[in-house]
């Protein structure tokens, strides 16, 4: 067997940003022995990226937001198929979690009277995002991390896991490897908490980071968890789309909150087109009265630029494909207009969104103060993961946790934007303070050394390939291409029977995947050993896409459009079958207690 | 569009923290000048890769700026020659065809390099943990707005925190000085009416810290605040002077 090294804790925590953070704070804070393993360095998880703010009902800019108002906006941009004791926690807890970052030393952006500013997003019935510019989440993870490894955990960096290990049901600790030195490691634990994030980099066209490669997805399905609502995933409206290096890169939401504006190329603000008919009481009747509700009025409704992200998505790729787009294959997002209506506007604007500012001169070498940006849809979420309990997150698997954007349920079919960062950290806290009660209430299980013998001659393959093996990059790049084309925004049964029949061949084709080396910091072999964890959630997604045959939130099918009030009931599941074969069910939703429905009813 | 560049690239090469390194030279070409300067590194590595060479380890992650991973001296610059920018942001446009483009790691004492163009920065983590931090119970959250801060030390606080710890500071002064990454995390936390409790303990703890790890002291060239990608101002070293200072004395 490869040699390797032990380590023993309570708890291991997979994955370093927000949600992995959090939980092994809460995990440790109980006393537990706690190790986080990053596949990168700490603190430079894809969480930084985020940038429009952490969703929580303060009410400190509206007094009229509550959880209430919270749980009905969550529930009507999931279109009802979230879990929704979830969302329920999710929007009682999360102000809570916000004054706790507080307390540990965030900064946020502050009202006159010094309280926590909130700003406008989409979605959400009024101010609700707290926030520190355009940088919320680099000030969330840097808190966390602060926090975190002063209270006394270990920390492994750049060291990537591949599989958990089980003793009977039970999950009793991972296997990895470290980057650096290419060496092995058994991670021998308590609990195990996944918290790995998302899949971005399974599509081409992504603002996700280069390690969001779903591994926390294919862990948990490979140790016999459940994947539920995998065909969920968010595109977001606006990304770079010019010059092609950038392609991808976030726009923030916030450009619109601030004041930005859609427009196609015969200069039409084309999203007063089409309202749909659930948020048309809320949503502005003219340029005018959407300007007002920018700048805080609290009488005006909002503009319709602010709608739901996967609404947004399509009217964007309806412009482009009927012709009316920008010259790079997007559309026009302009925020330089507003000079017209405040005095100081350029400076407004650069102090509003600095990053922004920064990021189209530094990177397309264009003045956001002066001219409108092109944009266009990417890659940004997936609302699908690990099926856990809405109380503890644990899944279906004994003592395997998941929290954050591994995890489904509190998004359902669409994700309303600051939910992520917020979704972090109360669940995140959940997770490790439920991973550590179930370490204490268990006696350490066993490690067999068939598993680790397994892993260590999986990930060795790789190097035991001569010349005729296939180049991993070019799998990636295949599999990016395939995804982007066929399991898109715009879906049809055809498409995703292509899709499959693709993934297939490329799966015979990574098995072969050749590196050339040693071990030391070897980005083939990553590249190489990434592939399973990208390949199992491409699969995922396309064959719960096809299972769902309605259109609903971020899932439009172009063959079975418009909501189908049966699937309204159902969550597509996913798992590993007994003879390795991935098994597909529909399971009813519960039913919601009347209280929940009542709160419902009322926002309507 | 510009036609493709071509380009002579000394790279360092190092196969391990104790082995010797050395530049090696590459020749690339059919570079778009819309290329960022780690895609023109990935088309380097591809050629590598099919001729059966290991390709150069250096590090990114988010690819826009963010998350300070990214670390390289180009031409003898931290981060390269556009200013306010990290690697991951240089653009090939800033370059001539022909070029002849000299590639280290971060340099420092306090930073070995793991291989190639990789570096160890895990002092900055140290530092961090020695007191960047502030020290509230994790358990019951505090009631509502218990925390004013005034407007404007939010926002000062918020451009000292602007910081993303890549190391540039480090590797662009000549004493491998760190008190431009010590110094944000101490205004920041010491301008926050939370953080202000403990700013004594704090700015003794960290420099100490800071001095262990090897890093050199600060003889005032500004340099660290040149190739900052966060054009984080070296007043932030004077707020620190000064913080030390007090602390001392008391």
């Amino acid at each position: 067997m490869a040699s390797h090294e032990m380590h023993e804790h309570d708890v291991v925590v997979v994955g370093a940003g927000g949600a992995g953070l959090r939980a092994a704070i809460e995990a440790s804070a109980t006393g537990a022995r706690v190790a986080i393993i990053s596949k990168t360095l700490l603190g430079k998880a894809h969480t930084v990226m985020a940038e429009g703010g952490i969703a929580a009902a303060l009410a400190n800019v509206d007094g009229r937001d509550d959880w209430r108002v919270h749980f009905a906006d969550t529930m009507r941009g999931g279109q009802y198929v979230n879990n929704w004791r979830m969302a329920e926690i999710h929007a009682k807890e999360s102000p809570d979690r916000v004054r706790e970052l507080e307390a540990w030393g965030a900064v946020f952006d502050r009202t006159p009277d010094g309280r926590i500013l909130q700003r406008q997003f989409g979605g959400h019935r009024y101010p609700r995002l707290a926030h520190v510019g355009d940088r919320t989440g680099l000030e969330l993870i840097r808190t966390l991390q602060d926090r975190g490894v002063h209270q006394g955990m270990d920390v492994f960096m750049e060291h990537t896991v591949l599989a958990v290990l089980k003793d009977g049901d039970r999950a009793v600790g991972v296997f990895g490897y470290d980057r650096e030195r290419g060496s092995f490691h058994v991670f021998r634990a308590g609990a195990v908490v996944l918290a790995t994030g998302g899949i971005g980099r399974a599509y081409k066209i992504t603002s996700n980071s280069w390690d969001c490669t779903g591994d926390g997805h294919s862990l948990g399905y490979h140790a016999g968890a459940e994947l539920a609502d995998m065909e969920f995933i968010q595109f977001h409206p606006t990304g770079m789309v010019w010059p092609p290096s950038v392609c991808g890169i976030l726009v923030t939401e916030g450009v619109r909150g601030e004041g930005g504006v859609l427009r196609n190329r015969e200069g039409r603000r084309f999203m007063f087109d089409s309202i749909p008919q659930a948020y048309r009481a809320q949503t502005a009747d003219t340029e005018e009265e959407g300007w007002r509700y920018t700048q805080g009025d609290k009488n005006a409704r909002r503009p319709p630029e602010l709608l739901t992200r996967d609404h947004v998505a399509r009217c964007i790729v309806r412009e482009i494909k009927e012709g009316r787009g920008s010259p790079h294959g997007g559309v026009f997002l302009d925020i330089s207009w507003i000079r017209e209506r405040l005095p100081n506007g350029e400076e407004h604007i650069r102090r509003k969104l600095p990053s922004m500012y920064h990021q189209f001169k530094a990177l397309a070498d264009i003045e956001i103060t002066r001219e409108p940006m092109e944009v266009g849809p990417t890659t940004h979420y997936i609302m699908g993961g690990i099926r856990v309990d809405a109380e503890t997150q644990m899944s279906a698997v004994p003592g395997l946790f998941a929290c954050g954007e591994c995890a489904a349920g509190i998004n359902g079919a669409n994700r309303l934007g600051g939910n992520s960062l917020s979704d972090l950290i109360v669940f995140g806290k959940r997770a490790g303070e439920h991973a550590a009660k179930f370490a204490r209430e268990h006696s350490a299980g066993k490690v067999d050394d068939a598993q680790v013998a397994e892993a260590a001659r999986w990930a060795l393959e790789p190097f035991e390939h001569g010349g005729e093996g296939e180049n991993p990059y070019q799998v990636q790049t295949a599999l990016q291409d395939l995804m982007q084309d066929r399991v898109g925004i715009v879906r049809t049964e055809e498409d995703m029977l292509q899709a499959l029949e693709g993934i297939e061949a490329l799966r015979k084709r990574a098995e072969r995947a050749r590196v050339a080396g040693n071990r030391q910091y070897n980005p083939a072999w990553h590249t190489a050993l990434d592939l399973r964890s990208l390949l199992t959630v491409a699969e995922a997604i396309a064959r719960s896409a096809l299972e769902r045959k309605e259109s609903r939130g971020a899932q439009f099918r172009e063959d079975h459009a418009g909501k189908d009030p049966a699937w309204g009931k159902l969550t597509v599941l996913v798992r590993k079958g007994p003879g390795g074969e991935v098994e597909i069910r529909r399971a009813p939703i519960p039913e919601m207690p009347p209280d929940l429905k009542q709160i419902i009813e009322e926002m309507q | 569009m510009k036609a493709g560049m071509k380009l002579t690239l000394k790279v360092w090469r190092q196969k391990g923290p104790r082995a010797s390194g050395e530049i090696v030279t590459y020749e690339v070409s059919g570079v778009s000048p819309d290329a960022s300067f780690l895609e023109m590194l990935d088309l380097l590595n591809e050629h590598l890769l099919l001729k059966g060479e290991e390709p150069v380890a250096f590090d990114s992650d988010c690819r826009e700026g963010i998350c300070g991973m990214c670390s390289l001296i180009i031409n003898g610059q931290a981060h390269g020659p556009a200013g306010g920018t990290a690697t991951c942001q240089l653009h090939m446009r800033h370059f001539e065809d022909g070029e002849t483009i000299w590639i280290e790691p971060f340099r420092a004492r306090a930073f070995p390099v793991v291989k190639d163009l990789v570096v160890d920065r895990s002092a900055f983590d140290r530092i961090i943990a020695a007191g960047g931090y502030v020290s509230v119970p994790t358990g019951a959250a505090p009631p509502a707005n218990a925390i004013l801060v005034p407007k404007d030390d939010a926002e000062r606080a918020m451009d000292a925190a602007a910081c993303i710890g890549c190391g540039a500071c480090v590797a662009a002064c000549k004493n491998a000085s760190a008190m431009l990454f010590v110094s944000a995390k101490v205004s920041h936390l010491g301008l926050l009416p939370q953080g202000r409790p403990e700013r004594r303990r704090r700015v003794l703890a960290m420099v100490e810290a800071m001095d262990g790890e090897g890093f050199g002291n600060c003889t005032n060239e500004s340099e660290c605040e040149a190739a900052c990608p966060k054009e984080i101002s070296v007043e932030n070293i004077a707020r620190l002077n000064r913080e030390h200072l007090s602390a001392s004395f008391r």
